[in-house]
């Protein structure tokens, strides 16, 4: 019968793999993902008395302790700026009643759009793009990303909103291309 | 009854329904309007699609795995604070949010009906997440309590069922058909999933009585190959009294699947599905588990797409 530490460390060592895709993705070269992954490491390790398994299981816990490590970093260099989308969205609290954008791209075929969709995305905010990551590469719920980023649920959702109504914008030539009427 | 959904109450809710992020309540209005309104399925899957889109074109160029040395240094991290004393520590705990669920608002025929047309129409498109179906559906937290519960003590601290039954008495390879008639004789009833479990990682260990999942049920529990998680099955006949919380949310053949929510606020994931003989429970440590049992178990005609 495995241990409560030895079954901890068995799945936190199952989202290496994850946990560097998001080191990678905010340190921007490999020396200093490999870095964050060790530091989120030792720090879960230490922590994992305070670790409860829930349904969507280790994963979003070591990404908010990538997260505050990476950000804690950043922060002693500089205080992080409030972003203007998410007071303009505190302001409103109420990102649902956005209306459906114009765009359909309902016929695209999005598992094989070209270097254009990447080159959109990599054009987004690097807000926008956590929230990407977080929610299309890693399979996190709304309240996942928003506990992971320390942000609000609706602002989560506002973001996923604008980032995908910006690549859907983006890509409209593409999808012209492809015959989808505007 | 619920107001069915105007058409712009329906294009606001589009992109978290096709996340399957919407509350039980809105997701069957939605639902509802589908059916009305089945063209409309295409923007659903729109999303869904552009969800897959993104996903891979942001791992293009990523690293799909760690470097080994940096696995290594990870090992080595872990061995040595296996025994390291604990640091009292602030560190995040995760949690997810509580819903106070109505338990007579489900018009639950209405929410299968579109999710069977949309997964037949749409199921190779579907985008695969099982927590991303909308079908999700809430049942009886007592129930499900009672059953996670139950799962916890028989796995884990090997409590001795009534009449239990283990691996053992069965032959290797035909073991599944062996314990199928065996609790078939034992409960009187007609069995019709595949016991073995075996291709998605778990093993079968043993069987018995277990009034949890209502009078005559019986409690099967496997273990994950050399992994530290377990998987529970009940099967209870219909001719007995069974889990009166669960009775009147279950349509006949309908795989349901359930993300529970606990009173401590926690959430928990069962599939339950029913046929004319008997209802079942799948019961594990994750959904994913408790997906993939149920993707070996049901029959093919009743799997979720």
């Amino acid at each position: 019968m495995a241990t409560e530490a030895e079954q901890f460390k068995e799945l936190a060592l199952k989202e290496v793999d994850a946990v560097y895709r998001m080191a990678y993705h905010l340190a921007h070269n490999a020396d200093d993902a490999n870095d964050l992954v060790q530091e989120t490491y030792l720090k879960a390790f230490k922590a994992q008395g305070s670790f409860e398994l829930r349904e969507r299981g280790i994963k979003p816990w070591l990404f908010k302790i990538l997260h505050n490590n990476f950000y804690t970093k950043l922060a002693k260099q500089k205080r992080s700026p409030v972003l203007m989308e998410d007071l303009s969205y505190e302001a409103d609290k109420n990102p649902k009643t956005e209306n459906q954008p114009a765009w359909d791209l309902s016929s695209l075929d999005w598992e094989n759009v070209d270097e254009r969709l990447k080159q959109a995305i990599d054009d987004l905010p690097e807000h926008y793009q956590q929230v990407l990551l977080l929610w299309a590469v890693e399979g996190l719920k709304y309240r996942e990303v928003a506990d992971v980023l320390g942000i609000a649920l609706g602002t989560v959702m506002s973001r996923l909103y604008r980032a995908r109504t910006i690549l859907a914008e983006n890509l409209v030539e593409l999808a012209q291309e492809h015959g989808i009427k505007q | 009854m619920h107001n069915p959904l105007s058409d712009n109450q329906f294009q606001k809710n589009t992109q978290a329904f096709a996340d399957g992020e919407l509350d039980p309540q809105t997701s069957l209005a939605m639902s509802q309007y589908l059916v009305s309104q089945p063209e409309k399925l295409q923007q659903i899957i729109m999303h869904q699609q552009m969800r897959i889109g993104i996903g891979k074109a942001m791992t293009k160029d990523m690293p799909k795995k760690a470097p080994a040395d940096l696995l290594n240094a990870i090992q080595a991290i872990a061995t040595t604070q296996a025994n390291a004393p604990r640091l009292a520590t602030s560190e995040p705990v995760i949690h997810t949010k509580t819903f106070n669920i109505p338990r007579q608002w489900v018009s639950i025929a209405a929410l299968v009906m579109i999710s069977v047309i949309a997964l037949n129409v749409f199921k190779d498109r579907i985008y695969p997440n099982p927590l991303s179906v909308p079908n999700t559906y809430y049942i009886d937290y007592k129930v499900a309590d009672s059953l996670f519960d139950q799962h916890n003590v028989c796995s884990r601290k090997k409590l001795t069922l009534s009449d239990e039954v283990k691996a053992d008495k069965f032959s290797a390879d035909k073991f599944s058909d062996e314990i199928r008639d065996f609790i078939s004789k034992r409960i009187d009833t007609h069995i019709n999933i595949n016991l073995d479990l075996t291709s998605a990682n778990f093993l079968f260990e043993r069987f018995g009585n277990c009034p949890k999942g209502g009078s005559g049920s019986q409690h099967l529990i496997y273990k994950a190959k050399e992994q530290p998680f377990y998987l529970s099955l009940w099967i209870t006949p219909h001719k007995t009294n069974q889990a009166s919380g669960n009775k009147q949310h279950l349509l006949p053949n309908t795989p349901i699947y359930t993300v529970t929510p606990f009173h401590d606020g926690s959430k928990r994931s069962i599939m339950a599905w029913k046929d004319e003989h008997a209802t079942y429970y799948f019961v594990g440590d994750n959904h994913f588990s408790v997906e993939r049992a149920a993707d070996i178990s049901l029959p093919n005609d009743k799997k979720p797409a």
